[in-house]
C-alpha cells in the first residue's frame, strides 16, 4: 500500500522537460526567405543590405523572438486563417514586453556568401540564451524579427515595423504537445517582400 | 502502533451493551506474557487471584497418641483412656492414615484393661477395620486379643455394600486409596467401615458405617466453596491436568464466584478461555502482551459481546480505501500526463 501510495506521488510530481528547437528556415543551414527580402527602392539589394543595418563590411541587427498567444484557437499556417484568428483581438505576446527575447547579432559580410556557415555562426549565438524555459500550454505561433530596433526600445515599446528587415513565423501550434524542431518561414511567393516583411513585424494585433 | 490503532478501531465499531457485563479474569503462568488487561467497552472486567495454598490443619492425633502411650507406660490407664478419646478415628482413616488408626486402636485395646470386653470390642474393631498391626508391642494378652480378632475377621463372610453419591467421585474405604468410584458396590467384613468420598468440585465427606446392618448407603457432599475449588484446581494443575477440561472448567466456574471468567495463561503466548456458567464457551491464543485483544475475542466468539458487523469492522474499510486507492492510482496512472515544461531554444 505504501509502495503504490509511493508511487502515485512520484507519478503525480513528476515533471518533464520537453526541449524545442527553433530553426529560422527549412532546415539549420537555410534562412527563411523572409529574412532575404529585397528592399522596394532597389529591388537589387536585401533588407539586411539597408543602410541601418550595414555598416562598412558589418551587418548589425537585433532578432526578436515573440511567442504569440492565439487564445485557444488553434487556425492553419496561412496567413490569412491566422489573421481571421486574431481579428477579435484574441491575440496576444505570451510573455511580457520586457521579457521578449532579443538579442543583438551582426557577421562581416563577407559571411554572406557562405549561408551555412552563417546561419550556424548565427544560431550558435542565438542558442546562448533560450526563447522560454517554460512556454505557454495553449495554440501559440513563434515569429522572430530581424530589426534595427533596439533591444531597449522592443522591451518598453511595440515594434516598429519600418525598421525590420527579415520576419519568420510558424504554424500555430500547442508546444508541448509537438516534437521535432519548429521551422519559421513567411509566406511570400518572390523575393520582394519587404511589405510582407512590414505586415509580418507589424502584425497589429500582437505588438 | 497498526495494532493498538484497530484494537480501538474496533472497540469503537462494536455494539456495546446498556451496562457492563461482569467477566472474572483469573491469571496465571507468566504474567509479564499476558500484559496489562485495560477496560474493554460493555464488560465490567474483576481480577480473581488464587487463595496462597494452606498449610495442612494441625492434628492433634499423634500428641494424643503419644500421651496415651505413655500414660499406659506409666500404668495410667485412665489417662491413657482420656487421651485417646480425643483421637477423630473417622477423620483419620478418611485422610488415609491407617498407621495412626491401627495405633489408636492398640492403645485403645490396651487401656481398656481391666475392661475385657471393652478391649475385646476395640481389638474387633481394628480387625473390621483390615488395620495392619503397627510395630508398637503393649502386653502378650492384648497382642493375643488382637491376633484373634484379626483372625475371626479374615474368617468371617463379607458383605456387599452399595454406595451412592456423586457420580465419579473416588471411594476410599477404611482409609485405602482408590477402592473405587460412586456409584460401586463393595464387599466389607462385618464391622464398622469408614467411607470417604472426594470429587473435584465437592467438599470431601466421610462417613462411618457398620456391616452388615445397611447394605446400602449414600455419602453425600457439599459443593466446594470458591477456595477449595481453587485449591484443586491448582491441584491438578499441579497433577498436569488441563486447565480448562470438563472438570477444570467446573472449578474456574466456582473459584470465579460468578457465572463468567475468562482464563489466561501466560506463555511464550497467551491461552485464553471463557467460561460461562461452568462450560467452556470460547478459546484463543493472543500474543505476547495482548491480554486485552484476547479477552475481547473470547468475548465476541462466545456471545457474550456482539462482534461487530462487516462493515463495522476496521479491515472492511482498510480493504475497501485500499482498493479505492489502488483503482484510483490505476485510473491516475493511465489518464494523466504531467504538464511538460516546454523550453524553447534555437
Amino acid at each position: 500500500m505504501k509502495t503504490i501510495l509511493v508511487a502515485l506521488i512520484a507519478v503525480a510530481a513528476c515533471q518533464r522537460t520537453h526541449e524545442l528547437q527553433v530553426l529560422l528556415g527549412p532546415n539549420a543551414d537555410t534562412p527563411s526567405a523572409g529574412f532575404l527580402c529585397k528592399q522596394d527602392a532597389d529591388p537589387t539589394k536585401l533588407l539586411l543590405e539597408r543602410p541601418d543595418v550595414l555598416s562598412g563590411k558589418t551587418v548589425t541587427f537585433n532578432v526578436v523572438v515573440d511567442i504569440v498567444s492565439l487564445g485557444g484557437h488553434l487556425p492553419g499556417c496561412r496567413g490569412e486563417e491566422i489573421v481571421a484568428s486574431c481579428t477579435p483581438g484574441t491575440c496576444t505576446l505570451a510573455v511580457d514586453r520586457a521579457d521578449r527575447y532579443c538579442k543583438k547579432e551582426m557577421f562581416d559580410v563577407s559571411l554572406a556568401s557562405d549561408r551555412p556557415t552563417l546561419m550556424h555562426q548565427i544560431t550558435a549565438d542565438l542558442a546562448k540564451m533560450p526563447i522560454a524555459t517554460d512556454a505557454p500550454n495553449g495554440p501559440v505561433l513563434l515569429r522572430a524579427i530581424a530589426t534595427s530596433q533596439s533591444c531597449d526600445d522592443v522591451h518598453t515599446g511595440k515594434i516598429d515595423p519600418t525598421l525590420a528587415v527579415g520576419c519568420a513565423y510558424s504554424c500555430p501550434a500547442v508546444l508541448d504537445d509537438i516534437d521535432g524542431p519548429i521551422s519559421l518561414s513567411l509566406d511570400v511567393l518572390d523575393d520582394q517582400c519587404e511589405s510582407t516583411v512590414r505586415a509580418c513585424a507589424g502584425f497589429q494585433n500582437v505588438n | 502502533v497498526t495494532r493498538r490503532l484497530l484494537t480501538v478501531a474496533v472497540a469503537a465499531c462494536a455494539t456495546t451493551p446498556a451496562r457492563p457485563i461482569p467477566l472474572a479474569v483469573l491469571i496465571d503462568g507468566d504474567r509479564a506474557a499476558v500484559g496489562k488487561v485495560s477496560t474493554i467497552d460493555g464488560l465490567d472486567l474483576h481480577e480473581v487471584t488464587l487463595p496462597a495454598p494452606q498449610p495442612p490443619p494441625s492434628d492433634d492425633t499423634n500428641v494424643a497418641i503419644t500421651k496415651a502411650r505413655t500414660a499406659f507406660a506409666g500404668g495410667e490407664f485412665s489417662s491413657c483412656r482420656e487421651a485417646l478419646a480425643t483421637v477423630d478415628l473417622v477423620h483419620v482413616l478418611a485422610r488415609g492414615d491407617r498407621n495412626l488408626a491401627s495405633r489408636a486402636l492398640v492403645l485403645g485395646a490396651a487401656c481398656a484393661w481391666p475392661d475385657k470386653a471393652g478391649a475385646e470390642a476395640t481389638a474387633n474393631r481394628l480387625a473390621g477395620f483390615g488395620l495392619d498391626l503397627p510395630d508398637m508391642t503393649v502386653t502378650p494378652e492384648i497382642d493375643r486379643m488382637l491376633g484373634t480378632a484379626i483372625t475371626a475377621a479374615g474368617a468371617a463372610p463379607r458383605h456387599s455394600l452399595a454406595v451412592a453419591g456423586v457420580v465419579g467421585a473416588q471411594l476410599s474405604i477404611d482409609g485405602r486409596a482408590g477402592d473405587c468410584a460412586l456409584p460401586c458396590t463393595v464387599d466389607v467384613a462385618p464391622g464398622d467401615h469408614v467411607l470417604a468420598v472426594v470429587a473435584d468440585g465437592y467438599a470431601p465427606a466421610s462417613r462411618l458405617v457398620r456391616s452388615p446392618d445397611v447394605d446400602h448407603v449414600t455419602v453425600a457432599e457439599e459443593p466446594a466453596n470458591s477456595e477449595l475449588a481453587a485449591r484443586q484446581w491448582r491441584t491438578r494443575l499441579g497433577r498436569g491436568l488441563p486447565a480448562t477440561d470438563a472438570v477444570g472448567v467446573t472449578l474456574l466456574a466456582k473459584l470465579a464466584g460468578g457465572s463468567r471468567i475468562a482464563y489466561l495463561h501466560g506463555d511464550a503466548a497467551i491461552t485464553a478461555a471463557l467460561v460461562v456458567d461452568g462450560k467452556l464457551v470460547a478459546s484463543t491464543t493472543a500474543g505476547h502482551g495482548d491480554a486485552t485483544d484476547a479477552i475481547r475475542e473470547l468475548a465476541y466468539d462466545g456471545g457474550v459481546l456482539h462482534r461487530p458487523s462487516v462493515f463495522q469492522r476496521p479491515w472492511f474499510w482498510i480493504a475497501t480505501a485500499g482498493a479505492a486507492i489502488v483503482i484510483a492510482g490505476a485510473i491516475v496512472a493511465i489518464t494523466y500526463k504531467p504538464d511538460p515544461t516546454t523550453v524553447l531554444s534555437f
